[in-house]
């Protein structure tokens, strides 16, 4: 039997999934988060049934690709269960209707039910049953009320048998159903309002805006640095590097074994960023290098979801987002690159037409490095200076507005506009957003180490075979006249294609000086992205316009590389 | 008084007589997007919560063209410039 979970966004869908389920899902405040469905197991008396949480959606008539699926799926399921936010009931009444217009049993939740009493609202739930013909149980999922009267009442789910109603219908039936059923009282502003307030309003809301995100960015950087400093590091070089070089002293150290395993080691202890060896290098970078900026990152994009605010940082930079073809939403795909491109370039999914999405990706794609790129950019250009990695940044994000305005005035078709709900503020759930954080970092894990540790054996092939001496003679030329760069950079970009982090870490034995290390990191952040981020582009935009995509990047790198060469004085 | 939306100042409030569709090609063809954008406006305004009838206040205005915070119920919502020239609200003086 197939239960599905049915609702508006915002209305805390994700929550009453993971209590009916008790598995992992991720959940957010913002709209149309939840793109792809999850799938779980739930038990209804005795037996047990499959439940499926559908993306968010205000109307069964989408207006994204993120809710088409959730019409689609609705011929699959069995039974509905609707949750509806009860402070909110007029608007989630009407996707409620025409889903009682489908003629499958159905049960609704009543959820947030706890918020409804100090917005001032009542709510008859019994009339509301009598009006809807279905079974109504107030929940409210962030403390579990009423959920084992949810289970227990869905073998009540009715289909009522509604006729099919047009558009005045359903809101007139609407408008007397809210009379009839609900009382709200007038009451005052509390303070967490003024502050939803403030941080929406131009004046208050862009000072704000700056701080929390210089705040999470100073925390993810601490985080990452004292988790790398105090356990990764010391456990790296203390106790697995002589670990791993005596384990291997029996092999001859310029033996093809032992250059492919550990690579270069100093005083007993491997080079662990720049030998290349599969059980060095190809561990310490997505380990202790990488890893512990993704889960600061994700545990701190994480929470600023949870608590509702990327939607008024969506207000925020709607304007200027709409210059560049976007709209304020496209800014969540955007952070979400920043941790990784996969997830980031899969949520460009919530934007309305193809030319958005194909703007959105190729940004992303373009300018907006991933975690495991930054933390090595930190590694490697913070040594020389923080003033690089701003250099950087500055580039990139100065990249990251021309290219939309450009792309924006070249693509045809309309731009449609931000249409969203701003969700009050809501107070985070320590254990969902753990929950979230460590299925985010897992996915993280087990997607990056193959990668990392193939990318590090490509290169190791790559250089034994001699291929990279043939490309860097045939490349050479433009590489010292065009760009600046030594022509060994070319293996760096080769394996940037694998991933990105191994990249920059190979840049670093070339003894580059800082303006072409800046100029080498910032190339191999433009010119393509890792084949993983490339796999979904490919799949969401057709051949022919990655092919698009793909030549707008080369034709970037090529323009924007020289130029810096030529520009920047150092 | 009756204004068009994108005209109302901060603080205002009023409400909505009338959402005007938004003319031009139907939403079908090269470049029109999913679902066609443009003919479900209305209704996607609608869905929201954004209907004849229901009293609108302005919340805020983004400045350089961006769009207009409101509040309608019990919601804060934000819509672009475009948009919220298509809806008339009759001003409460």
């Amino acid at each position: 039997m197939k239960v599905l979970l049915v609702g508006n966004p915002n209305v805390g869908k994700s929550v009453v999934f993971a209590r009916l389920t008790g598995v992992n899902v991720i959940t957010s405040n913002y709209p149309g988060t939840t793109i792809e469905f999850i799938r779980g197991s739930m038990k209804i008396g005795k037996g047990s049934a499959e439940l499926i949480d559908t993306p968010g959606t205000y109307s069964l008539e989408p207006r994204c690709k993120a809710e088409e699926v959730t019409a689609k799926m609705l011929d699959e399921g069995d039974i509905i269960i609707n949750v509806v936010d009860a402070t909110n009931l007029e608007r989630n009444l009407y996707l409620t209707l025409e889903l009682l217009e489908r003629k499958i049993p159905m049960i609704v939740a009543l959820n947030l039910w706890d918020d409804t009493k100090h917005r001032g609202i009542e709510i008859d739930v019994e009339k509301l049953e009598k009006r809807l013909g279905v079974p109504v149980v107030p929940t409210a999922a962030i403390t579990g009320m009423g959920i084992k009267e949810l289970v227990s009442r869905i073998p009540e789910a009715k289909a009522p048998g509604v006729h099919k109603h047009s558009d005045e219908e359903r809101w007139a039936d609407i408008g007397r159903t809210v009379d009839e059923v609900q009382i709200v009282r007038h009451r005052h502003h509390t303070l967490l309002e003024r502050i939803e307030d403030a941080s929406v309003r131009p004046l208050t809301g862009i000072p704000i805006a700056l701080l929390i995100l210089f705040l999470t960015f100073q925390l993810i950087v601490v985080a990452g640095e004292f988790l790398i400093g105090n356990i990764l590091d010391p456990f790296f070089n203390g106790i697995y590097g002589p670990w791993i070089v005596g384990l291997f002293s029996e092999f001859p150290s310029d033996g093809i074994v032992y250059q492919l395993l550990i690579g270069r080691t100093t005083a007993g202890i491997p080079e662990f960023t720049e030998s290349l060896g599969l059980l060095t290098t190809g561990l310490y970078v997505p380990l202790a290098v990488v890893l512990p900026f993704v889960l600061s990152f994700y545990l701190m994009l994480g929470l600023l979801e949870d608590i509702g605010y990327l939607p008024r940082l969506a207000v925020l930079v709607d304007n200027v987002m709409h210059r560049i073809g976007l709209h304020g939403s496209a800014i969540v795909p955007s952070l979400l690159g920043l941790g990784c491109n996969v997830p980031g370039a899969l949520s460009t999914r919530i934007l309305e037409t193809k030319e958005q999405r194909f703007i959105a990706l190729t940004l992303i794609s373009i300018a907006v490095p991933c975690a495991a790129q930054q933390s090595m950019i930190f590694g490697i250009l913070g040594k020389l200076g923080v003033e690089y990695i701003l250099l950087v940044y500055g580039i990139l994000a100065l990249l990251y507005v021309t290219v939309g305005y450009i792309l924006n005035k070249l693509l045809p078709g309309e731009r449609p506009e931000i249409l969203m709900e701003i969700p009050p503020y809501r107070r985070p759930d320590a254990g969902t957003l753990l929950k979230k954080t460590m299925m985010r970092v897992r996915g993280f894990v087990t997607g990056a180490i193959p990668y990392v540790l193939f990318g590090v054996f490509v290169a190791n092939i790559l250089y034994l075979s001699g291929i990279i001496d043939v490309l860097s003679s045939l490349l050479g030329p433009v590489f010292i006249v065009w760009f600046g760069i030594p022509p060994d950079a070319i293996a760096a970009l080769l394996i940037g294609f694998l991933r990105k982090d191994v990249a920059m870490g190979m840049l670093l034995p070339l003894g580059m000086t800082a303006k072409q290390l800046v100029i080498s990191t910032v190339i191999l952040s433009i010119y393509f992205p890792c084949i993983a981020t490339f796999t979904v582009m490919l799949k969401e935009l057709g051949p022919k316009r990655m092919l698009k995509s793909a030549g707008i990047m080369l034709l970037t790198v090529f323009i924007v590389g020289g130029l810096l060469n030529i520009i920047l004085p150092l | 008084m009756e204004k068009r939306l994108a005209e109302m100042k901060e603080g205002e409030k009023g409400r909505i007589v009338r959402i005007d569709e938004h003319r031009g090609p139907l939403g079908r063809g090269k470049g029109r997007g999913f679902m066609g954008g443009r003919c479900h406006q209305r209704r996607n305004l609608q869905t929201l919560g954004i209907r004849e009838g229901k009293t609108v206040e302005i919340h805020s205005r983004q400045p350089i063209g961006g769009p207009i915070v409101i509040k309608i119920d019990n919601m804060t919502l934000t819509l672009g410039r475009m948009m919220a020239g298509r809806i008339i609200v009759e001003v409460q003086e």
